[in-house]
């Protein structure tokens, strides 16, 4: 069955991680069936930009992070990198809200789990191996696919589900904000930058190249059609059992709610063991995956065996990482809930910069020869590219002058 | 002076009109250190012109000025296997042949003298990455409080290679006869850092033997994907090259339907050594060991086993241990290498062999395998069967392998290192 998974389905996996579970919990928790329609258009752009990734990884056999480099230098790429690194950051800092909110529901305080989640993650750099890695995506995804069963066994109307599709309605005046930067956050937990380095540099290191790429193409579909069918199914499973019960969420536990028609009373258990479980691999992945492009595209310890005190730079880039996400989610006040959707909104929110620098060089004949995007293609990409930056100007702007919205 | 440095300078004509700026440099390869042959220089708009070297001189502002007015320009037509700095150098890999490494170029080292601008090497440190930023300044004002320098890593250009991008595909740019000189210990750790792409190229330029010696160093993930890459006849014929240890655990990592083509185009000879061996698992003696030792019979005197050796010991494993088979083939003996040398050349191998053989079964662990060679210090140690036939020799290298611990980088995925 394995020889069947490959990069796009298990990139894919990685991606239903604890912000992503949060957000569209907090989604359909909040507007019920309304956002619903945006899974919908979503998944398409998802498959289209993750088809992109994936042939650029196989026409050029090079990363993302070196195509960069390559054909902007050295500048562009710092921008790009430093854009990615915040993304990833934020990221990691929902990771660790992740593990802060799950074993709270065991009784643990963040104050003990948070820095022993950093120590066992920090170690997991040296014992990694990206097979095990894998299957535990793998299993995640599996364990998420309890959603889809949740979300039909809560009994939605789906007569109701698809008129929301059809024809949804966007709240307007002081509610246009908050729904803005929930769709904001949507879209930036689905489509991901650190996902675009990530699956690129899957398909270089599987060896898959253009002749083969066929299989490729279809592995990233169904990967993509996957995962947000499982998002498709949170959201249901939220607004039948927080939404259409006006139950109120003001923290974590109060989101394993959803999974309740399934599992009963074990709802709660099993919300908090797959958040823990998606936290601590994602917030061990993230930091070694920005750590390995910075190091990569600037050059740095290449050639040497990477021990400690030889890769300054990789070490410093992950450590911090790891430092700065543990230590966030360990300040006085930390809501571990807003730090999860806050951290997929500035994902959304420097999301277009990943995909101007992607949409310029897929499109540049000198790289990609005859595999250059389709119009269709490129249209959908700048319609999202541009679909976002609006976004997120109406965020920033009902926030700034908040007389706009009243 | 470096190419950072005159990238994006303005260019003027005679008359001191500007007529663009600097986009890329030209240099035409084969000298150890070419000469710098035209400038591209960018007019705006997107339109180029490339200039003849010859009528460009190098302003003290950094700047280019032309010898000419604009319109009586010499055009040089770019060749094929022209060089573009900025194109092909600049940001991109290259191979350093002298330290065995694959670098990216940060910035490139050009020198002028009084016959023209030439292209001395390539800047692979901290402070090229820093030049190109324009940070030089502000890093040096810190570095001094912190006494810390950011260095220069010039390689120089005779010990570069690169390689050259068209639509996706790489290719050497110059035959690498740089790296196919290399010990194939050096060739396998360049080969192991290259993309896929450059891997396959470099690897196919290699000649069998050169291939056959360079493929065992490379990392177990690498060689199996380079046999992939190659067709199934010369993938036969490398692995035919190679020692049959080394041969079936290439194959072993591959799938069942490639590994059986492969197979089947090998000689029947070296096809049936390394079939026998990829029936053992990997761990155990019997996937250790390897079945080119020398043996002889007990009857065979001091000078006719030195005849044997003479014609085998050139294609054998190990020289240094002669086993002594009996005819089913059981081990029952053994001779140094220094006891055939002092013993009279008519004295029969019976009277002098050592008849207690330290040796192991096909099923032995690894860890039992290495303790029985550091106690009786043993640079080989033979593997026989339930019958006591002999099968194989487990050599110290390559038990040595296998009980150091593994390098952790090649633990860590690759997938997580772009």
């Amino acid at each position: 069955m394995l020889l069947v998974i490959g990069p796009g389905i298990i990139t894919s996996a990685a991606d239903n991680d604890a912000g992503g579970i949060t957000t569209y919990s907090v989604a359909g928790a909040r507007y019920g069936y309304n956002m619903l329609w945006a899974i919908v258009l979503i998944t398409f752009v998802l498959m289209i930009v993750q088809e992109m990734s994936a042939r650029m990884g196989a026409v050029t056999q090079k990363g993302l992070g070196e195509l960069i480099r390559e054909e902007f230098g050295v500048s562009w790429t710092l921008f790009a990198l430093i854009i990615l690194l915040i993304a990833n950051l934020a990221t990691t800092i929902a990771e660790f809200a992740g593990i802060a909110a799950s074993l709270e529901i065991f009784g643990i305080t963040r104050y003990i789990a948070v820095p022993a989640a950093a120590v066992a993650v920090w170690f997991l750099v040296v014992r990694g191996n990206y097979k095990t890695v894998e299957r535990v995506f793998l299993a995640l995804a599996l364990l998420y696919g309890t959603y889809i069963v949740s979300g039909v066994l809560a009994g939605p109307n789906w007569r109701d589900v698809g008129m929301a599709i059809i024809k949804p309605t966007i709240p307007m005046g002081r509610e246009l904000k908050d729904y803005t930067f929930l769709l904001i956050a949507v879209i930036g937990t689905t489509i991901t930058p650190w996902m675009q380095f990530f699956l690129q540099a899957s398909v270089v290191d599987k060896g898959i190249d253009i002749k083969h790429y066929n299989f490729q193409k279809i592995d990233v579909i169904v990967g993509s059609i996957l995962t947000d069918v499982v998002s498709f199914f949170i959201i249901v499973a939220a607004a039948v059992t927080i939404f259409h019960t006006n139950a109120k969420i003001s923290e974590a536990a109060d989101l394993a709610k959803a999974l309740e028609p399934l599992a009963g009373s074990l709802a709660t258990a099993i919300f908090a063991v797959g958040l823990l479980a998606a936290s601590l691999l994602a917030a061990a992945v993230l930091p070694l995956s920005t750590a390995y492009t910075f190091t990569e595209a600037f050059g740095f310890e290449i050639g040497i065996s990477r021990k400690l005190k030889e890769a300054p730079a990789f070490y410093g880039i992950y450590t911090s990482a790891i430092l700065v996400g543990a230590g966030v989610a360990l300040l006085p006040g930390f809501n571990p809930l807003h730090a999860m959707v806050w951290s997929q909104a500035v994902n959304g929110i420097l999301l277009p910069v990943i995909l101007f620098f992607m949409l310029k060089l897929i499109n540049n004949r000198d790289i990609m020869g005859e595999y250059v995007n389709s119009k269709w293609y490129n249209a959908v990409v700048w319609v999202t590219f541009a679909s976002l930056i609006s976004f997120s100007l109406i965020v920033f702007a009902a926030t700034l002058f908040p007389s706009l919205v009243e | 002076m470096f190419l950072s440095e005159v990238l994006g300078k303005p260019v003027s004509d005679a008359l001191g009109e500007k007529i663009g700026t600097l986009a890329d440099l030209v240099v035409t390869p084969g000298a150890q250190f070419p000469a710098v042959t035209a400038a591209v220089v960018s007019l705006g708009r997107g339109a180029v012109q490339t200039i003849q070297w010859s009528q460009v001189t190098i302003t003290e502002e950094g700047g280019l000025r032309l010898g000419f007015a604009k319109d009586s320009i010499k055009i040089y037509q770019i060749k094929d296997d022209d060089l573009l700095l900025k194109r092909d150098v600049l940001d991109k890999q290259i191979v350093d042949v002298h330290d065995y490494r694959v670098v990216r170029v940060n910035d490139v080292r050009l020198e002028e003298s009084e016959s023209g601008l030439f292209l001395v090497g390539v800047d692979t440190g901290m402070r090229g990455l820093l030049r190109r930023l324009r940070l030089e300044g502000i890093a040096d004002k810190i570095a001094r409080r912190i006494k810390w320098r950011p260095h220069t890593h010039i390689i120089a250009w005779s010990d570069v290679e690169t390689f050259e991008r068209s639509e996706g595909r790489i290719r050497l740019r110059v035959p690498i006869e740089r790296i196919a000189k290399l010990h194939p210990a050096d060739i396998a750790k360049i080969i192991d850092e290259l993309d896929p792409a450059q891997r396959q190229e470099v690897f196919e330029s290699l000649d069998v033997e050169t291939a056959a010696e360079t493929l065992p160093e490379t990392d177990p993930s690498v060689q199996v994907s380079i046999v992939e890459s190659l067709d199934e006849e010369r993938a036969a014929d490398i692995l035919e090259e190679m020692e049959p240890d080394e041969a079936a655990d290439v194959l072993g990592d591959l799938p069942a339907d490639r590994r059986e083509d492969i197979l089947s185009e090998m000689e029947p000879e070296e096809r049936e050594d390394v079939e026998e061996l990829l029936e053992y698992s990997d761990e155990t003696a019997g996937g250790l060991m390897t079945t080119e030792f020398i043996s002889i019979s007990p009857d065979m005197t001091a000078s006719q086993v030195i005849q044997h050796l003479r014609k085998v010991g050139p294609d054998a494993e190990t020289v240094y241990y002669i086993y002594v088979l009996d005819s089913a083939e059981r081990l029952v003996g053994v001779i140094s290498l220094r006891d055939l040398i002092v013993a009279p050349p008519r004295k029969k191998v019976e009277s002098f062999m050592v008849k207690q053989v330290i040796h192991v079964h096909l099923g032995a662990t690894i860890q039992e395998i290495a303790q029985a060679m550091e106690d009786y210090n043993l640079l080989a140690i033979p593997v026989v069967d339930d019958e006591n036939r002999m099968q194989g020799i487990v050599t110290f290298d390559d038990a040595l392998q296998k009980v150091l611990p593994e390098d952790w980088r090649r633990r860590i995925p690759k997938v997580w290192s772009r």
